[in-house]
Formats: structure tokens, sequence, C-alpha cells
């Protein structure tokens, strides 16, 4: 997984990470809202519809009654009775028509409420088709649809339908009530009360709301408004109970969920319905939520801004410095970093500073080693011309004795230019153990043709350290103070060189049986210390490796010096690695 | 670089601006609105120094009439609303049956409409009962017929606007008479004519069809009778009752004789009668050949049966027998809420050319003396029948008067239940008149 703090430019980072906070931030707040508000709007809003239809089943009831009560003292009426038994001549007859007519037409006109009052008999008189009053022919009952309520009651309500009138079809409710005499079934007395009104009983001051009213069977008399089917709601109602309530109703794919609030009451027959679609219930927490987004969006565009500001103010003392790296020579012009920054990036800066400061000092530490290997090379290939010249100079003088029949003389010089080409060895600090062994026995062969048989001497090498590496001319020095000073005030003397591995280094040890380290009283601190070879020798090994290896000077219990020096394994020599990369470095 | 930069500080703008706006949106909205709406209406009050606000004024108006009148008037009141956004109107029309106990009944229980449209007869009666507002000053009355304006007013007030004028006379069925050979009358007729031409139809109308309806118990055609014998007005102006014995016993005799021959009617079918119904109208139904009718009443029958019918003059005898009268008047209630708006509406509804276009003679011709000539102008052929019957009438018919108050029940109850006693042979013409006169002992001042 990609760290993206590792990948991606600071500024989108801020950005995305404030955004991300921020939007989550938002969408929590807001839709904790939303569900918060939208479950309390649902509760308020269901017991506030549910009283105010409670109010409005009242009310419609009382008005209803009102018309059933009428229509009882109606049918009750004693010139009504009389009229329908119809055991009067013509002229009673339509002398009753009128002031039946006229009577029932009062009634019309005084209640704005009824439409229009039918009077369903035997033989009716005409009336035109338009009037407020109708007579009609109970043989036409039959034909209206709600005439099959009243076959087991004495009345009944009838669903919305049209009837005819002046100023065109009116829907109207219609009370049917048995008109009864002494057990005569004398006529049907039905009251249309005007559908508007109770149309506008039902909207109350709510308009837009969505209406059903039914009868206490559920059977749906009027609606206003978008409303359910009958079949759809009518299972979600208790029919049985007379108490009011609420029920959530599930949309399907066709419409949203929807709020069925709905009223029924002991001292009414009819039922009140009021749906309400669940969106407009929560269209105000809908809004809040919103208005928290818009919001949202806004500090969204405001963090843009902030992460740009900040992030630019964060990268600038970073892009500085990556310039003033970018643009950096040793030595050369150097870009200025801001020197207010207290912080993070004060240290930063003056830590790159700082750093510049070393390697300035560095590469001017270098520089002057480099000089100064320089010159030590240079000299180092003077002294080369040196020794080649008195190589060179031996091999004539060697010449010189052979034609001389100094044989003697010849051999020493042979000596001695050996001894000078190992020295010189090209140049190398390290050598082989083996040419180390061949350079000291060299110098002791010439010390033997100078002495004569005293000298002797023992060299014991393991072969497997013949290729091991030594600093060169180590084992010189000593040899020749054990001759020069050791056996001083001897004819004879014997030297052993003895090498020998320890586990990571080479044990070299050279005993004499000179004058130990005991010396004349004159020169007590030569022999100590050693002179300037012995000096060199400590020195460079001590400048080679450390102190862990060296050399030591003591005397022995039979007799004579004992030099240890360890020295570590080199199976090659690291001297010319160090000058071989010096030199690549320069090139 | 530059660029981007500009561009950010234009998306930080927008979006700082944006939020606030979305913060104090609401605040703002409601200052706007306010500031909106202010300045409009302070104008247009001052460009029209209309003293009424604009408020919207749902007027209720009530009228009866036939189908073309309806149509007509609802007309003329989409107009009206049209060129005043503001005020709606909510009609109730019916037919003449049952309108003025449904007006009266509403008036009781102060809730009479603010429109209303009341017949000449009963204008005595709400003018004494301070059922009307006064129509002045919004409706102007410079340009009416002073004789018409007089059943409106009351103590030097005008209470309501005659809308028209009519004559009173009658229809006859011209296509049927035509096919059955009975010759056509013509204006200037008499009684005598009338009753002879029903005789003389006798033999040549059909069963199920008869001369004219059994007007013997009838007020009106009763009046016409009387004023045509030169006795004068049933009801005195100031309030008496005046059926001369003498005319009265002719006119129900020879009633009788029809009615015995069978040229009117048999009591049932009689009754069944319901004027200006496509149905129930028995001229309409083909069943009469004679009605009475004001001259503008032909465009309703002739929008039933086209071109089937005639008017003729009321037949006279020493005098003349019809007369001309204001068709009908159109008040405010006392009690309307909207007054100030019900009597702007009414001043354009008699006096505007152009309502007087779309309402045309359906309630006469206009009492506006403008707009009658203006209609005159152009009138259809059906409209110059009924102009023609008026002018007929206009030279030596009687003088209308809409009567002495405190007679209508007279008028609509008792004379009716003699009206229906005669058509059934409840009783004779002798036992009718009396039973009038003292009927009459309880209206007499």
């Amino acid at each position: 997984m990609i760290n993206p703090f590792k990948k991606y430019r600071i500024d989108r980072l801020f950005f995305h990470s404030f955004a991300i906070v921020l939007i989550l931030v938002i969408a929590v707040t807001a839709w904790t809202s939303y569900s918060n508000s939208s479950k309390a709007l649902v509760q308020t809003t269901s017991h506030y519809q549910q009283r105010l239809l409670d109010e409005l089943n009242n009310e419609i009831s009382t008005r209803l009654d009102m018309i059933e009560q009428i229509s009882l003292s109606t049918s009750r009426d004693n010139e009504l009775t009389t009229f329908l038994l119809n055991r009067q001549d013509d002229f009673e007859r339509y002398r009753k028509r009128v002031s039946v007519e006229s009577a029932l037409g009062n009634l019309t006109y005084a209640i704005p409420l009824i439409q229009g009052i039918d009077l369903y008999m035997d033989e009716p008189m005409p009336s035109d088709g338009q009037s407020y009053i109708q007579f009609r022919n109970i043989r036409d009952l039959d034909k209206q649809s709600w005439a099959r309520n009243l076959v087991k009651s004495d009345f009944a309500w009838s669903g919305e339908h049209s009837i005819p009138s002046v100023q065109g079809e009116i829907p109207v409710l219609s009370f049917a009530r048995k008109v009864m005499n002494e057990n005569d079934y004398l006529g049907v007395l039905v009251v249309h009360i005007k559908a508007k009104e109770i149309r506008a009983l039902l909207t109350g001051n709510s308009s837009g709301s969505n209406r059903i009213m039914a009868d206490s069977g559920g059977k749906q008399i009027l609606s206003i408004g978008e409303t359910l089917e009958q079949s759809e709601w009518s299972k979600w109602i208790d029919l049985k109970s007379n108490n009011s309530g609420y029920v959530h109703i599930p949309g399907d794919e066709n419409s949203g969920n929807t709020l069925l609030v709905y009223s029924r009451m002991d001292n009414s027959i009819w039922t009140l319905l009021e749906f309400t679609s669940w969106k407009q219930i929560t269209a105000s927490s809908l809004e809040l939520a919103e208005w928290i987004g818009l919001i949202g969006i806004g500090a969204i565009l405001l963090v843009l801004l902030l992460t740009h500001y900040l992030s630019k103010q964060f990268t600038k003392p970073i892009k500085q410095l990556v310039s003033a790296m970018k643009i950096y020579s040793v030595g050369g012009h150097r870009e200025e970093l801001p020197i207010d920054y207290e912080n993070e990036f004060g240290y930063l800066f003056s830590g790159y500073r700082k750093q510049n400061d070393r390697i300035e000092e560095l590469y001017l530490s270098l520089e002057r080693r480099y000089e100064q290997q320089r010159k030590a090379e240079i000299e180092a290939l003077q002294a080369n011309i040196n020794p080649h010249f008195l190589y060179n100079m031996l091999d004539q003088l060697n010449w010189m004795a052979i034609d001389a029949g100094q044989d003697e003389l010849s051999r020493i010089l042979e000596l001695m230019g050996q001894m000078f080409r190992i020295g010189l060895s090209n140049g190398a600090s390290f050598i082989m153990i083996s040419e180390e062994l061949q350079h000291i026995q060299c110098y002791l062969e010439i010390q033997q043709l100078r002495w004569g048989d005293g000298l002797e001497y023992q060299i014991d090498v393991a072969p497997e350290l013949q290729e091991i590496y030594l600093p060169k001319l180590t084992l010189q020095p000593f040899v020749e103070n054990s001759i020069v000073h050791g056996f001083n005030k001897q004819r004879s003397g014997h030297i052993s060189i003895r090498m020998a591995m320890l586990e990571e280094a080479v044990q070299i040890i050279i005993d004499d049986n000179g004058a130990g380290l005991k010396q004349p009283e004159e020169r007590p601190r030569s022999r100590r210390t050693g002179g300037y070879g012995i000096r060199n020798v400590r020195e460079r090994i001590a400048g080679y490796f450390g102190n862990e290896y060296g050399i030591t000077l003591k005397e022995r219990e039979e007799g004579g010096t004992r030099v240890e020096i360890i020295l570590p394994l080199l199976t090659e020599a690291p001297a010319q690695t160090l000058t071989a990369s010096l030199a690549a470095k320069e090139g | 670089m530059l660029k981007w930069k500009r561009s950010l500080s234009v998306l930080a703008m927008t979006a700082i601006v944006g939020t606030l706006a979305a913060c104090g949106g609401g605040g703002n909205k409601v200052n706007n609105a306010g500031a909106a709406t202010e300045a409009p209406a302070s104008t247009t009050a001052a460009a029209t120094e209309a003293p009424s606000t604009n408020e919207p004024v749902k007027l209720r108006i009530m009228w009866w009439g036939s189908q073309p009148r309806h149509e007509a008037t609802l007309a003329a009141l989409d107009l009206y609303t049209k060129n005043n956004p503001n005020v709606t109107f909510e009609p109730e029309y019916s037919g003449m049956d049952g309108y003025l106990d449904k007006l009266s009944t509403q008036a009781a229980a102060n809730n009479a409409p603010d429109v209303v449209q009341l017949d000449p007869g009963w204008m005595p009666d709400w003018m004494a009962r301070q059922q009307l507002a006064d129509l002045a000053p919004e409706v102007d009355v410079s340009k009416f017929d002073g004789k018409l304006l007089a059943g409106g007013q009351r103590e030097g007030k005008q209470y309501a606007v005659p809308l028209g004028s009519v004559a009173f006379g009658m229809v006859y069925d011209k296509a049927a008479m035509d096919k059955l050979g009975i010759a056509n009358p013509a204006n200037g007729w008499t009684w005598d004519e009338f009753f002879a031409l029903a005789k003389e139809s006798k033999a040549k109308l059909p069963k199920g069809q008869y001369f004219t309806l059994d007007y013997a118990g009838n007020y009106f055609m009763y009046s016409a009778y009387q004023y045509a014998k030169g006795k004068g007005q049933v009801i005195t102006d100031d309030g008496h009752f005046n059926v001369d014995e003498a005319s009265y016993l002719e006119w129900t005799k020879k009633f009788e004789e029809l009615r015995k021959e069978g040229l009117v009617p048999p009591a049932d079918v009689n009754a069944s009668d319901k004027e200006n119904d496509p149905q129930m109208d028995l001229l309409a139904a083909g069943k009469v050949l004679f009605r009475y009718s004001f001259s503008n009443n032909l465009g309703t029958w002739d929008s039933i049966k086209p071109g089937a019918y005639a008017l003729v003059t009321m037949p006279r005898a020493e005098e003349a027998g019809g007369w001309l009268k204001p068709s009908m008047y159109m008040a405010v209630s006392k009690n309307s809420k909207h007054a100030e708006e019900a009597k702007k509406f009414i001043n354009w509804f008699v006096n505007d050319p152009e309502a007087a276009q779309i309402t045309k003679t359906f309630r006469g011709l206009p009492a506006n003396k403008e707009n009658a000539a203006l209609l005159e102008a152009n009138m259809s052929d059906l409209d110059k029948v009924g102009l023609e019957l008026l002018r007929a009438t206009e030279p030596d018919g009687q003088t209308w008067s809409a009567g002495a108050g405190g007679w209508t029940n007279f008028v609509d109850k008792d004379w009716v239940l003699v009206r229906d006693q005669l058509s059934f042979g409840k009783s004779t013409p002798e036992e009718a008149f009396k039973q009038l006169k003292e009927a009459s002992q309880s209206y007499e001042k």
C-alpha cells in the first residue's frame, strides 16, 4: 500500500483530506438532522392531522346529522304523507303537490347545503328535469345506484353522484329515507346535498390536502386531492374499532411512501382519511439537509482556498530549499534562504546552511589533502628518480668491481641493487612478505660479508604467509638495530626471524642475542624507543592499522632483545587501492 | 500561474457570496419582495387614481331566465372578470319557478346574493322592506328613460335600475296554424276576434292540441282583459281591490266555455305547463297555439323550434290590452359585503356598449337609450319581431305601474288558488269572484 503522504503533492493532500473530513462531517450532520427532524415532523404531522380530522369529522357529522334529522322530520310531515297516500281527487292532489313542492323548496332555499330534494312516489306528476324539487316514479328507484342500500335499512347515504340542474350537472351526496305511514311504504325522500360544500368542509383551511370521506363500512363517499384506491387503503384500517390512528404505507415503484391518518369516532358514522406523501412531510427536513449541504459546498470552496493558501505557505520554503539545492555549486553563488523562519522550516534552513558550511569545509580540506597528495606524489616521483639513478650507478659500480676483480664488492653491490629494487617497489607501500624477506636476506648477506662468519641468522616463515602483505621495510630497521647496536661490542651475533599466523593477524618475532635493551649510559634513549627507522615503522603501523597492532620491545631472559610485531593479515595491499581511488577522482 | 490565481480568487468570491446569500437568503427575499410590490402599487395608484383596492372580490349574482339569457349573462360576467381580474362571480340562475321563494328565503337569512334581478312587481315591497342598497353614485342612470327608472325609485333614491323594456303581448305557433289552416292574427286584433278564432279552430285542432292555455284564473291575462274593457287596474296604485265583477265573470265564463269545448287543456295538463322549458312548455310541445309573451321572449321559443313562432299584440276592446313595462330590475342587496364592487358591476352591465352587445335583448330592449339605439341599428330579424310588437304596443298601450306594495301574496297565492280551482272546475266564476274579494280584505290598506 502506497502511503499517500509520500506520493501526492502537499496542496492536494491538504485539500483532499480537509474536503473528505468536511464532507463526512457535513454528510453526517445533514443525515442526522434529516432523519431526526423528519421523524419528529411525521409524528407532529400525524398528531395534528388526526386532531384536525377528528374536528372535521365532528363538523361533517354535525352537518350530515342535521340533514338526517331534517329528512326524518320531513318524512313524518303530515302534508307529505297525506300527499303520498294519494286519496284525494285531482285538484286536491295538485294543490297538495304545489304545497309539498313549496315546502320542500323552502327547505332547499333555507339550507344552502341542500341542492335539491327528490320524492319517489306512485304516479308522480311530472316536473321539469332541472328544478330543485323532483317528483319521481318509485319504479325508477332501482335505477339509482344507492337504492340497494335501502333494502336492509330505512335510510342510507349514497356516494358522490351528479344530478342535473339549470346550472349544469351538480355533484351531490344523497340521503334517502323511506317514508312510512303506519307500516305502509309510501315512497322515498331523497335529500341531495352539495358535494362541493362537504368537499369544502373536508378541505377545511388546508387546500392541497388529500382526503377521503368514507362511511363506517369503509366505503368511499368522496375524495379530494390525490388519494389511494379504496382497495389500497382499506386494508390498513381496522374497521371494527372506533379509534383514530395513523399508518405508514410503504410505497411501490409508482408512488412514494405515504402517511395515512384516519379519524373514526364513536359519535360519527364517518371515517375521514388523509394521505400525505412522505416527501411532502419531510420536505422541510430535506430542505434543511440541502441547506447544510449548500453550506458544506461553500465550506469546501473555502477549504479549497484555505488549503491552497496553507499548502502554498508550507511548500514555499520547501520549494525555496529545493531550488537552492538545485542551483547549489561548491564555492559558487549561494541562494539566500529566508532567515525569519523560527519553526521546523527554520531548523531545516539552518540545518541546510550548516550542512553547506560543512560541505564547504570538507571540500576545502579535501582540496588541501589532494594538494598535499599531489605534492607527495611529485616528491615520490622525484624520489623515484634518485633511487633509479643510484640503482644504475650501483650497476655501473658492480661492473667496475667485476672489472677490478673485486668479487666481494661486486656481490655487495648486487645485493644492494636488489635491496633498492625491493625498497622502491614502484612506489608501493605494501609488499608481500616474501619480498620483505628477500630484502632482509640481502641486507643480512651484506652484513655477513662485512662480519664474516660471526653473524648468523635464521628465518622461519610458513609458506602460507609468503603472499601476505605488510608495510615495506618493516623488518630492516630492527635487524639493523640489532646489528648496529646489539652486536656493537660482540664478535658474533645471531638473529632469528619467525613469523606466525594468529587468528586475524601476523605475528613477527625478531630475536637477537645482542646487548639487549640495556645500553651503555651515553645513549640510553635511542635503544629504548628505537632510532628513526624503528619510530618510522611504529608510526606507520599506528597510522595504517590503529592501536590494536603495534611493536613490543623487550629483553630476552637468555639475553638479547625480542621484537614482537603484530600486523593484520592482509591478503592484498590496501594502500594501493586508496591511492588508486584518489588518482581516479583526480582524473 | 497568474490566471490560475485569478480564477481561484473569482471562485473564492463566488463561494463567499454564495454562502452569504445562502445564509441570509430568507431575509433578503422578503425585503426584495416587499420592495418589488410596493413600487408598482404606488405607481398604479397614481396612474389610475382608483380609490378601491384591487383585492379579489367574489360577487354572488342571481337571476332567472331561459337558456339563451343564461348564456348571454355568463358571457357578460366573463368579460367583466377579464376587464377586472379581481372580480369574479358566483352565479345562481334558474327558471322563474321558485326564484322569488329562494331569494326571499336567502334575504330572510341575510344571505341574499350581492346582485339580484327583480321583477318590477316586487320592487315596491323590496324597497319598502329596505332590502336594497342605494345605487348612487356608482350607477349612472343619466341615459335611462325616466318612466322606467321610476319603478326602482323610492323617496328620491334609485334602488334598482331597469334592464330593459318589453311589451306584453302574445306568441303563437305560426307554423302549426299555417299547417292547420288557421288564419294568423294581426296586430290590433280584439278579444272578440280572439275568442272567435278559438271557436273557429275547434274543428281543425287534432286531439291533444288546444287553442290556448287555461287563462281563466291568470292574473296578467285578466289584467289585460280588464284594461281592454276600460276598467283600469286590478289593484289600484293606492292599494285597493279593483276587480270589475262584470268583466271578471265575462272573462271566466268565456274560458269556462273554452274548457268545455276542449279548446284549453284539461287541468292536469294545464298545470304541468312550465313556461320556456323545452319539454314542459305546452307551446313548445306543440300542444297550444297561443300563449302570452313579452316581446323579448320570442328568442327563447325560437331557440326551441326555430322559425315557428310569431308575436302579436294583446287583443284589445275599448282600449288596448297590452302595455309596455320594464322587463326587470337589477339591484344590490342591502347586506352585500361588496356593495361598491356590485354597484360598479351594475353600472357596467347597464351602461357599457360592449355589455349591451352581449346581453342583447334577452332582458328586453335595453332601458339605456343609447344602448337601445345601438342594438336597433343592427338587430337580428328575430329581435326585429320583438321590436315590432314593442312599437305596435307603444302608441296606445296601457300605462304600466308597479302597483301598490303589499299585494304580492294576493297575486302569488290567493289568485293562484282561485286559478287552480277554476281550472280544475272546483268553483264557478261567481264563487271565484267572491273568494277573491274576500281574500283581498286582508290586503286592503
